[in-house]
């Protein structure tokens, strides 16, 4: 095993940008080999993190790795200096993580399309892990921003002219997560290390700044994670982008259909009239958006979470920030659960459902950053991997891939992945009166009072989600029916069943072992939370802490059987309400919508809250400039100039009695200034 | 022989750097019969020689070089940062005279003594570990625009942009107060007459005002460093020298003022006369950098210069002033500095979000270019008022990576939205600018909020609000390039479509430097440090040697 771990090191380490060296040579190597190659690159990453989990979970400690050092501003006496290194921090958090990445990315290449070259997803893998194996903060702000950047661009290739508040949102939390490092580094001697978040060090530090420090990170994550009120990005890039199939080049005359902007309306009007402001186009020739909202959604908000888990140390302290990371988490997760009960289509609900568990995560993390955090971490590795499934199974046709949405559908909707226990543990913290002492070390007794409403907002997002999902389902029932019917009557008839008969085929391949999947991922949840297992420990023991322990794996195990209760039967109300409605055409979804009013429209015009990041930010901020460029070529610019004109007046004016003779004057002047000047250059030379 | 040749080139690097554009504007002004294409290749040939010579300094240069005699490690300190030091007499003479000294049994006898008659102006050239890639930045920019420039512009243009190589050198290698501000005169004369010479039909409005800025600026320098040789000359009288001959040399003014001002009358007369010292250097060297809200003239300038200038105009010429600052205000005045900090922090910090603003507005892309440098020079004062090592590391970097992509960008700039190749090539140094990793703009990206976050977190998120209003105006501008729109307005012009060698080789090399600095900045900031320490206040200077010796060996251990 020795001999073995340090080329499983460098598998996991260095393949991204081997990868990425590999895709560079794309045009210089037959295609089918360079690609063969990378996709080996990938699994052998697979290979080495397993193996790495393996050692890690039978020892419980970290894996040394080496270092290259990338800038170093030495320490000065009264100056903090500055390192920062490429290195591997290898425990079971990170390599969890990688592992979920580089999953996830194989499977992305299953799909990526023929004609968008791998170098930009390759240099996404690295910033990713980057991100996820540092052991210093400075590689996590490179590897967090190269991933932005590189994500960014591959979803907006060959996009024209279009204001977008992608890049705003990216670079604000960019900002707040620099500035979250540089407190840091200010503030622990210096050092942007893991190691040097010591209890005594986080000791010595005041309440308002551990606060302040903790609020920054948390901009940076909410944002990386589109959670409240940075969703835009995410909404940008796969919302709208994932559907699938569907070019967004007339956004403005889909907007008035299917996002429901009434015609005559501002924002319609807006759209028609000024196509520049279209910001959520994907161009036609941008990357497949299911497998861009698949990468993104699979890999970039585990990046997210993965940071706020490392800060645990910190964050544990700062309360009030814990508190705006669960009210954030919570409103995230009924807006995304409303916004996804009013989409149409798979990928569409599959994206604002993602956003909405994760900041589920992220009120499990501001509820306990240590033992609910762990849960919440392996709940959120489990779902990205359901999702994955359900976009995978997708992109597939048939009668199975219809039963298998239904099947992972249901397993999501049940909560049995994880979100009972999340739930469970809000419920403990707002009620349980017995466990006082892990109440006040969590949220303080002052804030507590804020669980209620965030479990009564959980409860109406289990309602909203298991409707949501069950509403697609059925809609795509609908839709495959309608597809039978028209097959059906069409001339070539025994073509259309021979094909049907082959995608049958498939979707029976992909049936049975993704069924498989699910239900190992399910039971292996439970079976990970169980103190038989090593899983729940290999999470919790990744992150140092600086609180004592608060509940077992058992107890939480419990207390997840617990929270099963009020959801269940508000689950089961969803999947009824979505049956009744949209189980065969009828008129009661608008007669419904019509009862509901102005709340359907809401949920369902996502545009109205781009819309208000329009007026919020990029409106002032354009005006702004409008205001201060005509300030400076006219105001200040003219001011300037009568300044000049008046001085040049009065100059003019004062030497004008001079004009005659002026000539001998200006003679006299020079021929003085030359003898000055000569004389004091012979002074200079030969004096003292 | 050859080995003596080749100590005397390597000895004198940057004054051969200085000679060699001069050396071939006097061939071209002796051989008039030379035909373009001769013109073209002798030109090219002095750009390879240029450059090889700076790699050559660049690798020779040893940044941990310990002092070799005892008189220099009392001034200097331990390390000698002014290396390959050639220096002439020019102005004022030495002399022997005879003295009478007391021996030890109480009598009287002459002794014959070298004594300095005279002012002690010196043609003295050098470079220490910043200058080092101001030298390195000019010499690369000059060439650059000497390439484009060369098959468009007369044989007395071509003179001119020579001339103007060699006084950008030369205000970089300059150890001497008078040569500098000779070079820096000079640099501000040339690049008029060539602004006024091959600029646009706005040029008549455009150089007057550049120019007048520009020379005000640089005669309060000249004011100001008079002053500073004639406060320095006070400070070392004593009364066995009642009247001490007035030293000119630029190294020995930074490092006698803070020995020469420890304590006594000394230190009254400086804290008396250093705040309008202060005062009179940081407007004269902030003047010509055209900051906002007087940023107008500078624009007009870059708007209405030839391409090529306009490299060496935003590249170098518009970093003069802030090579004053770490040549000068710094290292003399550091305390002042350090007390003044908020101040001007915050000034540099709100100029440049203005910059910023107006940059957001600007419908060309000169216009952007312009303003986002004066945006970018003001981030750059934010990171040097800090008066932190991290800070002076971020500013100097922020330097060096605006150069190298401010050149990259101006070079592909004329024929916007042509090919793909070039439209790929202007993505890249935009993104360089805009700071995203692996780019030579990422790492000031990554040191300016650390410096200015413990400084005040007012300052760095002023600082990151600009960074970002830059990164938003570039994204806006990018999306142009890909365009139609942008496409038809260019109206491409065939000629200019072409993508020849010579676009792949200057494309392709600043690629590489721009993905360099960004992968490996620490081979940059090795060279650059220990010139660095000397700019802090004298607190931070105790034990630096050892710090930079004891990191440099821990990293070379590493590697």
């Amino acid at each position: 095993m020795e001999s073995l771990r340090t080329p499983a090191v460098w598998l996991v380490g260095a393949a991204p940008i081997v990868a990425l060296m590999v895709s560079m040579l794309s045009g210089l190597i037959a295609t089918r080999v360079w690609r063969a190659v990378v996709r080996g690159i990938v699994i052998g990453s697979i290979v080495g993190a397993v193996g790495l989990l393996a050692e890690v979970v039978q020892t419980g400690g970290v894996i040394a790795s080496p270092s290259v050092l990338w800038l170093s501003v030495p320490d000065l006496p009264g100056m903090f200096g500055l390192s920062v290194s490429w290195g591997w921090h290898l425990d079971g958090l990170s390599l969890l993580q990688s592992l979920l990445t580089s999953v996830v990315l194989l499977l992305v290449l299953a799909r990526w399309p023929d004609e968008i070259p791998w170098r930009g997803l390759m240099l996404s893998w690295l910033g990713v892990s980057l991100v996820v194996l540092s052991n210093n903060l400075g590689q996590v702000v490179i590897g967090w921003m190269m991933s932005a950047w590189v994500s960014s661009e591959l979803a907006r290739r060959g996009d024209a002219i279009r204001r977008r508040p992608v890049w705003l949102v990216q670079r604000t939390t960019d900002a707040a997560l620099l500035i979250g490092v540089g407190l840091i580094w200010a503030h622990f001697g210096g050092s942007l290390e893991f190691s040097a978040w010591t209890g005594e060090a986080i000791g010595q530090l005041r309440g308002e700044m551990i606060e302040t420090i903790s609020l920054w990170i948390l901009i940076g994550v909410l944002g990386r994670c589109a959670q409240l009120p940075l969703t835009v990005w995410l909404e940008s890039e796969t919302g709208f982008a994932a559907r699938s199939g569907q070019s967004v080049a007339k956004l403005s005359d889909e907007m008035v259909g299917l996002w429901n902007v009434p015609d005559g309306h501002q924002v319609a009007a807006r759209l028609h009239a000024d196509p520049h402001n279209r910001w959520h186009e994907p161009p036609d020739s941008s990357v497949s958006s299911v497998v861009l909202a698949w990468w993104l959604s699979a890999v970039f908000l585990p990046v997210g979470v993965g940071l706020l888990l490392r800060l645990a140390p910190i964050f544990s302290l700062a309360q009030h920030t814990q508190l705006l990371c669960v009210a954030a988490g919570a409103f995230t997760l009924l807006l995304t659960s409303a916004s996804a009960a009013a989409q149409n289509n798979w990928p569409s609900v599959m994206a604002q459902l993602v956003a909405g568990q994760c900041g589920l995560v992220l009120m499990a993390i501001g509820l306990d950053p240590f033992d609910a955090a762990a849960v919440g971490f392996f709940t959120l590795f489990i779902n990205s991997l359901l999702f994955a499934v359900l976009l995978i199974v997708k992109g597939c046709d048939g009668r199975h891939s219809h039963r298998l949405l239904a099947i992972t559908a249901t397993v999501i909707a049940s909560g049995l992945w994880g979100q009972h226990v999340i739930f469970s543990i809000i419920w403990d913290r707002a009620f349980a009166t017995t466990n006082a002492e892990s109440e006040g070390a969590a949220l303080g007794t002052s804030t507590s009072g804020i669980l209620p409403l965030i479990i009564a907002l959980n409860c109406l997002s289990a309602l909203l989600t298991s409707f949501s999902l069950f509403r697609a389902w059925f809609l795509n029932a609908r839709e495959l029916k309608g597809e039978r019917e028209q097959a059906r009557h069409a001339a070539a008839e025994t073509v259309s069943s021979e094909r049907s008969g082959l995608a049958d085929v498939s979707g029976f391949m992909m049936f049975v072992p993704s069924v498989v999947v699910v239900v190992v991922m399910v039971l292996g949840f439970w079976w990970g939370l169980s103190d038989r297992s090593q899983w729940f420990t290999l999470i919790r023991g990744s992150l140092p802490r600086t609180l004592p322990t608060t509940a077992s794996g058992d107890r939480i195990r419990s207390l997840g059987l617990i929270g099963g209760g009020p959801l269940f039967p508000l689950s089961v109300i969803g999947v009824v309400l979505a049956a009744g409605l949209y189980a065969r055409p009828s008129r009661l979804p608008e007669q419904a919508a019509g009862v509901m009013g102005p709340f359907v429209r809401l949920s369902r015009n996502r545009f109205y809250w781009d819309d208000l990041y329009f007026l919020l930010f990029v409106q002032p901020l354009t005006q702004a400039c409008l205001w201060l460029k005509w300030l400076d070529d006219v105001v200040w610019n003219r001011c300037r100039l009568a300044v000049h004109r008046t001085i040049a007046r009065m100059v003019g004016e004062s030497l004008e009695p001079l004009t005659v003779g002026g000539q001998t004057v200006f003679a006299l002047t020079a021929l003085g200034s030359v003898v000055v000047l000569t004389w004091m250059l012979v002074w200079l030379r030969t004096s003292l | 022989m050859f080995e003596t040749l080749r100590n005397s080139l390597r000895d004198h690097l940057p004054l051969w750097l200085m000679l060699t554009p001069v050396a071939c504007a006097a061939s071209l002004l002796v051989s008039r019969r030379m035909r373009s294409d001769a013109v073209r290749r002798t030109v090219v040939g002095k750009a390879i020689i240029s450059l090889s010579l700076c790699i050559g300094m660049v690798v020779a240069y040893e940044p941990l070089k310990p002092t070799t005699t005892p008189e220099q490690f009392a001034l200097f300190g331990q390390l000698e940062r002014f290396q390959f030091r050639s220096s002439f007499n020019w102005i004022g003479e030495t002399r022997t005279e005879m003295i009478s000294r007391p021996t030890r049994e109480g009598t009287l006898h002459d002794v014959e003594v070298l004594t300095r008659r005279g002012p002690d102006i010196r043609f003295e050239t050098g470079i220490d570990g910043v200058s080092l890639w101001f030298v390195v930045l000019a010499v690369l920019a000059s060439s650059v625009g000497l390439l484009q420039t060369t098959a468009t512009v007369s044989r007395p243009s071509l003179i001119g942009w020579l001339l103007l190589e060699s006084s950008l050198v030369g205000a970089f290698v300059a150890l001497d107060v008078v040569l500098f501000v000779v070079c820096w005169l000079s640099c501000v004369m040339i690049v008029s007459c060539l602004l006024g010479q091959g600029g646009d039909s706005d040029r008549h409005e455009a150089t007057p005002a550049w120019l007048k800025t520009q020379w005000l600026g640089a005669w309060l320098v000249a004011l100001g460093l008079g002053g500073l040789v004639l406060a320095f000359g006070w400070l070392r009288v004593s009364i066995a020298r009642p009247q001490p001959p007035l030293l000119f040399s630029i190294p020995e003014i930074s490092a006698g003022i803070g020995q020469w001002t420890n304590a006594g009358d000394n230190l009254y007369l400086w804290t008396s006369i250093s705040p309008w010292l202060f005062w009179l250097l940081v407007i004269g060297f902030t003047g010509p950098l055209m900051l906002a809200p007087l940023h107008r003239s500078f624009v007009n300038g870059v708007r209405s210069a030839p391409p090529a200038l306009s490299i060496v105009l935003v590249a170098v010429v518009a970093k003069l002033g802030l090579f004053g600052w770490l040549r000068f205000v710094l290292p003399v005045f550091s305390d002042l500095v350090r007390q003044n900090s908020e101040l001007l922090v915050t000034a540099f910090g709100l100029s440049s979000l203005l910059a910023a603003v107006l940059a957001f507005q600007q419908p060309d892309w000169r216009g952007r270019i312009a303003l986002a440098t004066c945006s970018s020079i003001g981030l750059t004062l934010m990171n040097l008022s800090t008066s932190t090592f991290v800070g002076l590391n971020g500013g100097v970097m922020r330097l060096l990576g605006h150069g190298l992509t401010v050149i990259l960008l101006l070079w592909l700039l004329p024929e916007v939205g042509t090919s793909r190749t070039r439209q790929l090539a202007m993505r890249l140094s935009l993104f360089a600018w805009i700071g995203m990793p692996g780019l030579s703009g990422f790492v000031a990206e990554f040191l300016t909020p650390l410096s200015l976050v413990p400084h005040d977190i007012n300052a760095a998120t002023l600082g990151l609000a600009t960074s970002g209003l830059i990164a938003w105006m570039w994204v806006r501008s990018e999306r142009e390039l890909a365009a139609d729109s942008v496409k038809e307005s260019h109206e491409p012009d065939p000629a200019a479509m072409r993508w020849g060698r010579m676009d792949h080789v200057v494309v392709t090399s600043l690629v590489a430097l721009n993905v360099a600095l960004g992968v490996a900045p620490q081979f940059v900031m090795n060279r650059m440090q220990p010139s660095l320490v000397i700019l802090l206040p004298i607190k931070a200077n105790e034990g630096m040697a050892s710090s930079l010796d004891h990191d440099h060996n821990s990293a070379t251990r590493e590697h």
